[in-house]
Protein backbone atom coordinates (compact mmCIF):
# COMPACT_ATOMS: atom_id res chain seq x y z
CA UNK A 1 0.00 0.00 0.00
CA UNK A 2 2.70 2.93 -0.89
CA UNK A 3 -0.57 4.94 -2.23
CA UNK A 4 -3.15 4.79 0.20
CA UNK A 5 -6.82 5.24 -1.57
CA UNK A 6 -8.92 8.12 0.11
CA UNK A 7 -10.42 6.69 2.33
CA UNK A 8 -7.27 4.99 3.62
CA UNK A 9 -5.88 8.05 3.82
CA UNK A 10 -9.03 9.13 5.91
CA UNK A 11 -8.38 5.66 8.15
CA UNK A 12 -4.45 6.52 8.93
CA UNK A 13 -5.25 10.14 10.08
CA UNK A 14 -7.49 9.03 12.31
CA UNK A 15 -5.18 6.27 14.04
CA UNK A 16 -1.99 8.85 13.94
CA UNK A 17 -3.26 11.78 15.03
CA UNK A 18 -4.34 10.62 18.57
CA UNK A 19 -0.66 8.88 18.50
CA UNK A 20 1.18 12.25 17.37
CA UNK A 21 -0.68 14.05 19.97
CA UNK A 22 -0.41 12.16 23.07
CA UNK A 23 3.50 11.41 22.25
CA UNK A 24 3.75 15.52 21.92
CA UNK A 25 1.99 15.94 25.12
CA UNK A 26 4.11 13.23 26.79
CA UNK A 27 7.28 14.99 25.62
CA UNK A 28 6.15 18.63 26.60
CA UNK A 29 4.53 17.26 30.31
CA UNK A 30 7.77 15.42 30.85
CA UNK A 31 10.13 18.20 30.11
CA UNK A 32 8.25 20.60 33.20
CA UNK A 33 9.69 18.29 34.93
CA UNK A 34 13.17 19.12 33.80
CA UNK A 35 15.15 19.92 37.27
CA UNK A 36 12.49 19.07 39.45
CA UNK A 37 13.09 15.78 39.21
CA UNK A 38 14.51 13.78 42.78
CA UNK A 39 18.03 13.05 41.32
CA UNK A 40 20.04 13.84 38.54
CA UNK A 41 19.72 10.67 37.25
CA UNK A 42 16.19 11.37 36.64
CA UNK A 43 16.92 15.16 34.88
CA UNK A 44 18.79 13.47 32.56
CA UNK A 45 16.63 10.92 32.06
CA UNK A 46 13.67 12.85 31.65
CA UNK A 47 15.56 15.51 29.13
CA UNK A 48 16.23 12.02 27.14
CA UNK A 49 12.85 10.82 26.74
CA UNK A 50 10.84 13.99 26.17
CA UNK A 51 12.78 14.56 23.34
CA UNK A 52 12.71 11.24 22.22
CA UNK A 53 8.91 11.58 22.36
CA UNK A 54 8.57 15.61 20.62
CA UNK A 55 11.11 13.87 17.70
CA UNK A 56 8.35 10.60 17.92
CA UNK A 57 5.46 12.93 17.24
CA UNK A 58 7.62 14.91 14.69
CA UNK A 59 8.09 11.94 12.41
CA UNK A 60 4.19 11.41 12.88
CA UNK A 61 3.59 15.14 11.93
CA UNK A 62 5.36 14.44 9.36
CA UNK A 63 4.07 11.61 7.99
CA UNK A 64 -0.12 13.10 8.19
CA UNK A 65 1.80 15.73 6.37
CA UNK A 66 2.43 13.29 3.79
CA UNK A 67 -1.21 12.08 3.87
CA UNK A 68 -2.22 15.55 3.08
CA UNK A 69 -2.61 17.61 6.47
CA UNK A 70 -1.03 21.01 7.95
CA UNK A 71 2.28 21.12 9.01
CA UNK A 72 4.14 19.94 12.43
CA UNK A 73 4.72 23.18 12.85
CA UNK A 74 1.06 24.51 12.77
CA UNK A 75 -0.15 21.22 14.77
CA UNK A 76 1.63 22.48 17.30
CA UNK A 77 1.99 25.73 17.57
CA UNK A 78 -1.25 27.02 15.96
CA UNK A 79 -4.11 24.45 15.73
CA UNK A 80 -7.01 25.82 18.09
CA UNK A 81 -7.77 23.35 21.14
CA UNK A 82 -10.99 21.58 20.02
CA UNK A 83 -8.79 20.54 17.34
CA UNK A 84 -5.91 17.77 19.72
CA UNK A 85 -7.26 14.47 19.94
CA UNK A 86 -4.60 13.23 23.02
CA UNK A 87 -5.79 11.29 25.64
CA UNK A 88 -6.38 13.32 28.97
CA UNK A 89 -3.95 11.38 30.92
CA UNK A 90 -0.90 12.60 29.04
CA UNK A 91 -2.23 16.44 29.58
CA UNK A 92 -3.11 16.34 32.94
CA UNK A 93 -1.31 19.19 34.72
CA UNK A 94 2.20 18.05 36.89
CA UNK A 95 1.11 17.19 40.58
CA UNK A 96 3.22 14.58 42.25
CA UNK A 97 6.63 12.59 41.50
CA UNK A 98 4.71 9.13 41.83
CA UNK A 99 1.95 10.19 40.13
CA UNK A 100 4.28 11.40 36.52
CA UNK A 101 5.81 7.60 37.29
CA UNK A 102 2.73 5.96 37.23
CA UNK A 103 1.69 7.92 34.06
CA UNK A 104 4.82 7.12 32.35
CA UNK A 105 4.44 3.36 32.68
CA UNK A 106 0.97 3.26 31.93
CA UNK A 107 1.25 5.16 28.94
CA UNK A 108 4.63 3.24 27.49
CA UNK A 109 3.06 0.16 28.06
CA UNK A 110 -0.31 1.00 26.24
CA UNK A 111 1.90 2.87 23.74
CA UNK A 112 3.63 -0.99 22.89
CA UNK A 113 0.55 -2.23 22.42
CA UNK A 114 -0.25 0.41 20.64
CA UNK A 115 2.58 0.61 18.16
CA UNK A 116 2.28 -3.57 17.61
CA UNK A 117 -1.20 -3.00 16.51
CA UNK A 118 -0.35 0.02 13.96
CA UNK A 119 2.66 -1.96 12.36
CA UNK A 120 0.33 -4.52 11.05
CA UNK A 121 -0.78 -1.49 8.63
CA UNK A 122 0.81 -2.35 5.56
CA UNK A 123 1.64 1.30 4.72
CA UNK A 124 5.74 1.28 4.83
CA UNK A 125 6.13 4.83 5.68
CA UNK A 126 4.57 3.92 8.68
CA UNK A 127 5.89 0.85 9.36
CA UNK A 128 9.46 1.99 8.71
CA UNK A 129 8.83 5.06 11.27
CA UNK A 130 7.36 2.79 13.40
CA UNK A 131 10.38 0.01 13.76
CA UNK A 132 12.31 2.75 14.40
CA UNK A 133 10.84 4.30 17.23
CA UNK A 134 10.27 0.48 19.11
CA UNK A 135 14.25 0.97 19.26
CA UNK A 136 14.20 3.88 21.67
CA UNK A 137 10.94 2.80 23.39
CA UNK A 138 12.56 -0.29 24.49
CA UNK A 139 14.85 2.21 26.81
CA UNK A 140 11.22 3.99 27.59
CA UNK A 141 9.91 0.97 28.69
CA UNK A 142 12.35 -0.45 30.86
CA UNK A 143 13.28 2.79 32.50
CA UNK A 144 9.28 2.66 33.45
CA UNK A 145 9.13 -0.17 34.82
CA UNK A 146 12.58 0.59 36.75
CA UNK A 147 10.85 3.48 38.35
CA UNK A 148 7.52 2.03 39.18
CA UNK A 149 9.72 -0.72 41.06
CA UNK A 150 11.57 1.88 42.84
CA UNK A 151 8.14 3.21 44.62
CA UNK A 152 6.94 0.01 45.34
CA UNK A 153 10.15 -1.48 47.10
CA UNK A 154 10.99 1.78 48.75
CA UNK A 155 9.07 1.19 52.26
CA UNK A 156 5.63 1.79 52.95
CA UNK A 157 5.55 6.14 52.18
CA UNK A 158 6.36 5.16 48.38
CA UNK A 159 4.43 2.42 48.45
CA UNK A 160 1.19 4.66 49.65
CA UNK A 161 2.49 7.34 47.17
CA UNK A 162 1.94 4.71 44.09
CA UNK A 163 -1.49 3.64 45.80
CA UNK A 164 -2.81 6.85 45.58
CA UNK A 165 -1.02 7.54 41.73
CA UNK A 166 -2.38 4.58 40.47
CA UNK A 167 -6.09 5.17 42.21
CA UNK A 168 -5.71 8.68 40.60
CA UNK A 169 -4.84 7.99 37.18
CA UNK A 170 -6.90 4.76 36.30
CA UNK A 171 -10.01 6.53 35.67
CA UNK A 172 -8.51 8.03 33.01
CA UNK A 173 -6.69 5.58 30.93
CA UNK A 174 -9.96 4.23 29.28
CA UNK A 175 -9.02 7.04 26.90
CA UNK A 176 -6.12 5.62 25.60
CA UNK A 177 -7.67 3.09 24.18
CA UNK A 178 -9.92 5.13 21.96
CA UNK A 179 -8.83 6.07 18.33
CA UNK A 180 -10.75 9.17 16.88
CA UNK A 181 -14.48 8.27 14.20
CA UNK A 182 -15.63 5.13 13.46
CA UNK A 183 -13.96 1.78 13.76
CA UNK A 184 -15.25 1.03 10.39
CA UNK A 185 -12.55 3.35 9.17
CA UNK A 186 -9.68 0.81 9.62
CA UNK A 187 -11.84 -2.47 9.05
CA UNK A 188 -10.27 -2.88 5.41
CA UNK A 189 -7.00 -3.45 6.51
CA UNK A 190 -8.71 -6.39 8.78
CA UNK A 191 -6.37 -5.82 11.05
CA UNK A 192 -7.91 -6.95 14.77
CA UNK A 193 -5.13 -5.48 17.13
CA UNK A 194 -6.26 -2.16 16.52
CA UNK A 195 -9.54 -2.08 17.80
CA UNK A 196 -9.60 -0.84 21.65
CA UNK A 197 -11.01 -3.66 23.09
CA UNK A 198 -7.98 -5.55 21.71
CA UNK A 199 -5.14 -3.27 22.80
CA UNK A 200 -7.32 -3.20 26.42
CA UNK A 201 -7.08 -6.68 26.57
CA UNK A 202 -3.66 -6.65 25.88
CA UNK A 203 -2.39 -3.44 28.19
CA UNK A 204 -4.60 -4.82 31.03
CA UNK A 205 -2.64 -8.61 30.83
CA UNK A 206 0.64 -7.35 30.56
CA UNK A 207 -0.32 -4.58 34.08
CA UNK A 208 -1.51 -6.96 35.71
CA UNK A 209 1.15 -9.20 35.29
CA UNK A 210 3.73 -6.44 36.80
CA UNK A 211 1.06 -5.24 39.29
CA UNK A 212 1.75 -8.93 41.04
CA UNK A 213 5.10 -8.75 40.54
CA UNK A 214 4.84 -5.55 42.57
CA UNK A 215 2.77 -6.61 45.22
CA UNK A 216 -0.28 -4.22 43.75
CA UNK A 217 -3.66 -4.94 43.99
CA UNK A 218 -5.14 -5.07 40.67
CA UNK A 219 -8.26 -2.92 40.88
CA UNK A 220 -9.83 -5.00 37.98
CA UNK A 221 -10.35 -3.92 34.20
CA UNK A 222 -9.74 -0.59 32.45
CA UNK A 223 -13.40 1.44 32.60
CA UNK A 224 -14.76 1.78 29.44
CA UNK A 225 -14.66 4.89 27.63
CA UNK A 226 -16.90 7.34 25.43
CA UNK A 227 -16.25 6.96 21.66
CA UNK A 228 -15.74 10.92 22.16
CA UNK A 229 -12.94 10.79 24.69
CA UNK A 230 -10.94 11.89 22.04
CA UNK A 231 -12.61 15.09 21.92
CA UNK A 232 -11.78 18.60 24.27
CA UNK A 233 -14.73 20.19 22.84
CA UNK A 234 -15.00 22.05 26.35
CA UNK A 235 -11.86 21.71 28.20
CA UNK A 236 -10.55 24.09 30.91
CA UNK A 237 -7.32 22.84 30.67
CA UNK A 238 -6.09 22.83 27.52
CA UNK A 239 -6.71 26.17 26.15
CA UNK A 240 -4.02 27.23 29.01
CA UNK A 241 -1.83 24.29 28.55
CA UNK A 242 -1.73 25.23 24.97
CA UNK A 243 -1.10 29.11 25.81
CA UNK A 244 1.89 27.96 28.08
CA UNK A 245 3.50 26.09 25.29
CA UNK A 246 3.12 28.12 22.56
CA UNK A 247 4.60 31.20 24.93
CA UNK A 248 8.08 31.30 23.90
CA UNK A 249 6.78 31.00 19.88
CA UNK A 250 3.50 33.19 20.49
CA UNK A 251 6.57 36.12 20.56
CA UNK A 252 7.39 36.16 17.44
CA UNK A 253 4.70 33.57 16.00
CA UNK A 254 5.92 34.94 11.98
CA UNK A 255 9.43 34.21 12.38
CA UNK A 256 11.77 31.41 11.24
CA UNK A 257 12.78 29.69 14.09
CA UNK B 1 35.94 17.29 -7.21
CA UNK B 2 35.63 13.44 -7.19
CA UNK B 3 33.65 11.32 -4.86
CA UNK B 4 37.03 10.16 -2.88
CA UNK B 5 37.53 13.73 -2.31
CA UNK B 6 33.87 14.44 -0.68
CA UNK B 7 34.62 11.84 1.73
CA UNK B 8 37.60 13.34 3.17
CA UNK B 9 36.05 16.68 3.35
CA UNK B 10 33.40 15.03 4.65
CA UNK B 11 35.76 13.31 7.35
CA UNK B 12 35.96 17.05 8.85
CA UNK B 13 32.25 17.58 9.85
CA UNK B 14 31.74 16.39 13.13
CA UNK B 15 29.48 14.96 16.00
CA UNK B 16 28.58 18.69 17.67
CA UNK B 17 28.55 16.55 20.83
CA UNK B 18 31.36 14.53 20.27
CA UNK B 19 33.86 16.67 18.74
CA UNK B 20 36.14 14.01 17.33
CA UNK B 21 33.88 11.65 15.92
CA UNK B 22 33.28 12.81 11.98
CA UNK B 23 29.30 11.73 10.40
CA UNK B 24 31.09 9.62 7.85
CA UNK B 25 32.44 6.78 11.34
CA UNK B 26 29.09 7.92 12.59
CA UNK B 27 27.46 6.00 10.20
CA UNK B 28 25.01 8.82 9.17
CA UNK B 29 26.56 9.42 5.19
CA UNK B 30 24.86 6.72 3.42
CA UNK B 31 25.36 8.16 -0.77
CA UNK B 32 27.71 10.82 -1.96
CA UNK B 33 27.76 11.67 -6.09
CA UNK B 34 29.51 14.27 -7.92
CA UNK B 35 27.18 15.12 -10.95
CA UNK B 36 28.46 17.78 -13.00
CA UNK B 37 28.96 20.90 -10.81
CA UNK B 38 26.90 19.46 -8.17
CA UNK B 39 27.33 17.56 -5.17
CA UNK B 40 24.58 15.56 -3.60
CA UNK B 41 25.08 13.89 -0.20
CA UNK B 42 22.65 11.68 1.29
CA UNK B 43 22.62 11.53 5.41
CA UNK B 44 20.42 9.45 7.49
CA UNK B 45 19.50 10.67 11.13
CA UNK B 46 20.63 8.45 14.07
CA UNK B 47 18.18 9.09 17.22
CA UNK B 48 14.74 10.21 15.87
CA UNK B 49 14.47 13.34 18.53
CA UNK B 50 18.52 14.45 18.14
CA UNK B 51 17.93 18.29 17.47
CA UNK B 52 21.64 18.68 15.81
CA UNK B 53 20.44 17.47 12.48
CA UNK B 54 20.06 20.79 10.71
CA UNK B 55 23.34 21.88 12.28
CA UNK B 56 24.80 19.04 10.85
CA UNK B 57 23.18 19.47 7.14
CA UNK B 58 24.50 23.48 7.45
CA UNK B 59 28.19 22.21 8.73
CA UNK B 60 27.88 19.65 5.94
CA UNK B 61 27.58 22.17 2.75
CA UNK B 62 30.34 24.78 4.45
CA UNK B 63 32.54 21.89 4.31
CA UNK B 64 31.83 20.93 0.32
CA UNK B 65 30.25 24.30 -1.24
CA UNK B 66 27.41 25.95 -0.06
CA UNK B 67 26.63 27.29 -3.57
CA UNK B 68 26.51 23.63 -4.59
CA UNK B 69 26.62 21.26 -1.92
CA UNK B 70 22.76 19.40 -1.85
CA UNK B 71 22.19 17.69 1.29
CA UNK B 72 19.17 15.35 1.76
CA UNK B 73 18.22 13.71 4.70
CA UNK B 74 16.92 10.47 4.33
CA UNK B 75 14.42 9.50 7.20
CA UNK B 76 13.66 6.24 5.81
CA UNK B 77 16.89 5.08 6.13
CA UNK B 78 17.81 3.22 9.49
CA UNK B 79 20.74 4.12 11.26
CA UNK B 80 21.87 1.74 14.20
CA UNK B 81 24.79 1.87 16.07
CA UNK B 82 26.72 -0.94 14.18
CA UNK B 83 26.78 1.70 11.15
CA UNK B 84 29.95 3.21 13.84
CA UNK B 85 32.91 2.27 12.09
CA UNK B 86 36.22 1.09 14.38
CA UNK B 87 37.45 4.40 13.85
CA UNK B 88 34.40 5.84 15.08
CA UNK B 89 34.25 3.27 18.04
CA UNK B 90 37.78 4.55 18.83
CA UNK B 91 37.51 8.13 18.20
CA UNK B 92 34.33 7.23 21.58
CA UNK B 93 36.73 6.02 23.53
CA UNK B 94 39.46 8.72 23.25
CA UNK B 95 36.33 11.38 23.87
CA UNK B 96 35.79 9.00 27.29
CA UNK B 97 32.72 7.14 25.93
CA UNK B 98 32.50 3.56 25.83
CA UNK B 99 31.47 1.96 22.30
CA UNK B 100 28.01 0.45 22.03
CA UNK B 101 28.37 -2.99 23.22
CA UNK B 102 26.80 -6.03 21.10
CA UNK B 103 24.39 -7.81 23.59
CA UNK B 104 24.64 -8.06 26.87
CA UNK B 105 28.47 -7.82 26.84
CA UNK B 106 30.30 -5.69 29.84
CA UNK B 107 31.08 -2.26 29.00
CA UNK B 108 34.88 -1.72 29.60
CA UNK B 109 35.71 1.40 31.47
CA UNK B 110 37.19 4.04 28.50
CA UNK B 111 39.44 5.33 31.30
CA UNK B 112 40.86 2.78 33.11
CA UNK B 113 39.96 -0.15 30.83
CA UNK B 114 37.98 -2.28 33.94
CA UNK B 115 35.52 -4.40 33.59
CA UNK B 116 34.58 -3.80 36.67
CA UNK B 117 31.67 -1.42 35.80
CA UNK B 118 28.04 -0.96 36.74
CA UNK B 119 25.01 0.89 34.59
CA UNK B 120 23.46 3.47 36.96
CA UNK B 121 21.25 4.70 34.41
CA UNK B 122 19.90 3.73 31.15
CA UNK B 123 20.00 7.46 30.35
CA UNK B 124 22.74 9.86 29.83
CA UNK B 125 23.98 13.52 29.13
CA UNK B 126 22.53 13.00 25.25
CA UNK B 127 19.73 10.84 23.22
CA UNK B 128 22.88 8.49 22.79
CA UNK B 129 23.93 7.93 25.78
CA UNK B 130 23.66 5.73 29.36
CA UNK B 131 25.36 6.85 32.74
CA UNK B 132 27.75 3.61 34.26
CA UNK B 133 30.22 4.16 37.31
CA UNK B 134 33.50 2.18 37.16
CA UNK B 135 34.33 0.53 40.19
CA UNK B 136 37.97 0.17 39.73
CA UNK B 137 39.12 4.35 38.92
CA UNK B 138 35.94 5.25 40.73
CA UNK B 139 34.74 7.47 38.36
CA UNK B 140 31.31 7.99 36.46
CA UNK B 141 31.55 7.50 32.70
CA UNK B 142 29.20 7.05 29.91
CA UNK B 143 28.61 4.94 27.28
CA UNK B 144 26.62 5.01 23.84
CA UNK B 145 22.98 3.21 23.59
CA UNK B 146 23.17 0.20 21.50
CA UNK B 147 20.20 0.71 19.02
Amino acid sequence: MNHPTHEQIVALKRLLIPMADDEWMMGHRGSEWLALAPDLEEDLALSSTSQDEMGHAKVLYDLLHDLGEPSADYHVYFRPANRWHHARVTALPKSSWAEWVVRRYFYEMFDQVRRSALERIPYPPLVGALKKMDREEAYHADHARSLMDILAHGGAESYGYLREAITDDWAYLADLFEWIGPDESWASWDVGELAPSAMRTRFESQVHQDFAIWGIYWPEGVPLATRKARHHDSSPDLPALLDDMREVRNQAAKAHW
Amino acid sequence: MTEDDVYKQLQTVYDPEIPNLSIVDLGMVTAVAVQNDEVHITVRPTFIGCPAVDWIRKQIEEAIDPSRCLVQIDPSSTWSTEHISETGRRALKTFGIAPPSSGDTIMVCPLCGSERTRRTSLFGTALCRSSYYCENCRQPFEGFKTL
